[in-house]
């Protein structure tokens, strides 16, 4: 019997992380009212926890949550009837929908796609903060509980369900449709839900701190919307790009950390156990962006450049030159000092280290980049190489002191120590 | 709910404001803004005002800008505007902020558009220019030395 409790528990959790985005976008579109949706499904959702260890799964999980989300939804109005007239009218109305609901079919595919896609839409609405967008595309679009939210970016849960609270309540004072953009809003509103996707991402994969499993799993979960976007806007570039970028850095996360949990550098990392399946993905998807014949943007450019580290078996095979010029083509779309030191680094391994060196200097110059940890970093790798050992000691010494990241720290100390001449 | 109400309750909740119970002042805010119908502009005004008085500030930018595409009465539009710019500062997106405060013209609210313009300049590593935004007014309230410390602030940069 508790087996079966607990078989039914994980059957709630896992139809949860499927149809959350369908239950929420379906109550969405019924009740016209995102956040009351989202207490609806919300409130299914504890349902099920309560009724199926105990009754069973039904045949059709997804298609009873939203069945249970649409009842609740037309007590509620029942019971503000006495309160206006015109809700009770709607209760009715609906309710003759709900048979059809929970009798035959429960939901059109098609007008169902449409649904996420405005789930999405909201959730990453330019009216709430980028930290609200990411604990609401986690939590409706993702299916992550506020617990998961709240362990991934190691804050207090009470947090997480303020801030959901919070933009919940902007939402609906801001009157925010739902609906896909206007076409003359939706370039803006459509890079607004890659940036969140990619932010979700970046705390995955950058791990600055934290549990390694943990960050893994949130930028696997990024990966896992930008295929949903992709299939839903099939015909945006960019978010085959996204996807694609995705796919070609999280390839390499079996790789990425030794037996301790330490990072091991890109140029150290056995590439043997690189997943190829996930790279085979990347290029497809970033196939399907250039197939719509409109030119790649800063995702697709990123995305070239990962496929080129990996395509390549081992350093010395990257092809450097590409990596170049897949660079200037992303500073000319989306200019950056970051984006010129990583030509530089790209610079120093296509030519050398001299060129590369100008480069940088002439970066330092602009004091665009004070401050940033990275520089002096790469500046002490490039005056190492040129055999200018002191003054690398001097910029590793500066990068050490501007990191906050204890295993960047090791990293540095060790290339501190493995420089020519450097006493005791 | 008459309108005066409304907006006595709203200044009463301003009167009684104590930013060490965040989650009550939000609470008490929600239940003002849901009498309000969905985008009424004073509301939303509000609803980042709070944020923003409590230290939220990457929250309150969204509901301030959709205030102000709302349409809110042009005096209350102008101090949305500076309260919008001041937390653009804060947040470090001074080029934002700058902007909103060019195309603000709000005679009623006397220096206090300039005084924001200096601190944003600043903020943006312009200080000359800043140094000579403040210094611009300041040289109107002089009671003498007027037209030479006019001259100097128009120097500055």
């Amino acid at each position: 019997m508790s087996t079966d409790q607990a078989s039914a528990r994980r059957a709630v959790a896992a139809v949860w992380r499927i149809e959350s985005a369908r239950i929420v976008a379906t109550l969405t579109r019924y009740t016209r009212d995102f956040a009351l949706a989202e207490d609806l499904a919300q409130e299914a959702l504890a349902e099920a926890l309560a009724g199926w260890p105990v009754h069973g799964v039904p045949a059709n999980p997804g298609a009873w949550l939203v069945a249970v989300g649409k009842r609740r939804a037309i007590d509620g109005w029942r019971r503000d009837a006495a309160r206006d007239e015109k809700y009770a009218e709607l209760a009715r109305e609906r309710e003759i929908d709900e048979t059809d609901a929970s009798g035959g079919t429960p939901w059109d595919p098609d007008a169902i796609d449409d649904d996420v896609l405005r789930l999405v839409f909201i959730a990453c609405h330019p009216v709430l903060s980028r930290e609200a967008s990411v604990a609401l595309t986690l939590r409706t679009v993702g299916g992550l509980t506020t617990d998961e939210i709240a362990r991934a970016f190691l804050v207090p849960v009470a947090t997480v369900q303020q801030r959901i609270v919070r933009a919940k309540k902007t939402l609906a004072a801001a009157a925010v449709p739902f609906e896909v953009p206007p076409r003359d809003e939706y370039p803006a509103r459509l890079s607004a839900v890659l940036s969140v996707l990619y932010l979700i991402f970046n705390e995955g994969y950058a791990a600055a701190s934290g549990p390694e499993w943990m960050r893994a799993d949130l930028a696997r979960e990024a990966l896992r919307l930008a295929r949903v976007l992709a299939e839903l806007v099939p015909r945006e570039p960019e978010v085959h790009g996204l996807a694609a970028l995705m796919e070609f850095l999280v390839a390499r996360f079996p790789a990425r950390v030794d037996r301790e949990g330490h990072p091991i550098l890109l140029a150290d990392q056995d590439r043997s156990r690189w997943d190829r399946a996930l790279i085979a993905r990347g290029r497809a998807a970033l196939a399907r962006g250039d197939a719509l014949g409109r030119g790649r943007g800063p995702y697709g450019l990123q995305a070239a450049i990962a496929e080129c580290h990996d395509a390549a078996a081992t350093v010395d095979d990257t092809d450097w030159a590409r990596i170049v010029l897949l660079y200037e083509a992303l500073g000319r779309v989306a200019p950056s000092p970051v984006v010129e030191l990583n030509r530089a680094v790209a610079v120093s391994m296509a030519e050398g280290p001299a060129t590369a060196l100008r480069l940088v200097d002439e970066l330092v110059a602009t004091g665009e980049l004070a401050g940033y940890g990275l520089l002096p970093s790469v500046r002490g790798e490039l005056l190492a190489r040129l055999g200018r050992a002191d003054e690398a000691r001097a910029e590793f010494t500066r990068a050490i002191a501007q990191t906050a990241n204890e295993r960047e720290r090791a990293v540095l100390e060790s290339k501190l120590r493995g420089l020519a001449g450097s006493g005791a | 709910m008459s309108e005066t109400s409304w907006r006595a309750r709203v200044d009463a909740f301003w009167a009684e404001f104590d930013d060490s119970d965040a989650e009550g002042c939000l609470n008490r805010m929600r239940a003002l803004v849901d009498e309000r119908p969905a985008g009424d502009p004073e509301a939303l005004a509000e609803w980042g005002g709070v944020h923003d008085s409590l230290g939220l500030e990457e929250e309150a930018v969204g509901p301030y800008r959709a205030a102000l595409a709302a349409g809110l009465p042009p005096e209350h539009a102008h101090q949305v505007t500076i309260q919008l710019a001041s937390t653009l500062r804060n947040l470090g997106r001074t080029s934002e902020a700058l902007e909103l405060l060019d195309g603000l013209d709000a005679p009623e609210l006397g220096d206090a558009p300039a005084f924001f313009r200096a601190l944003v300049l600043h903020s943006a590593g312009r200080s000359a220019e800043a140094l000579q935004t403040a210094l611009t007014v300041l040289a109107e309230h002089l009671p003498r030395y007027q037209r030479s410390a006019r001259a100097y602030a128009a120097e500055l940069a």
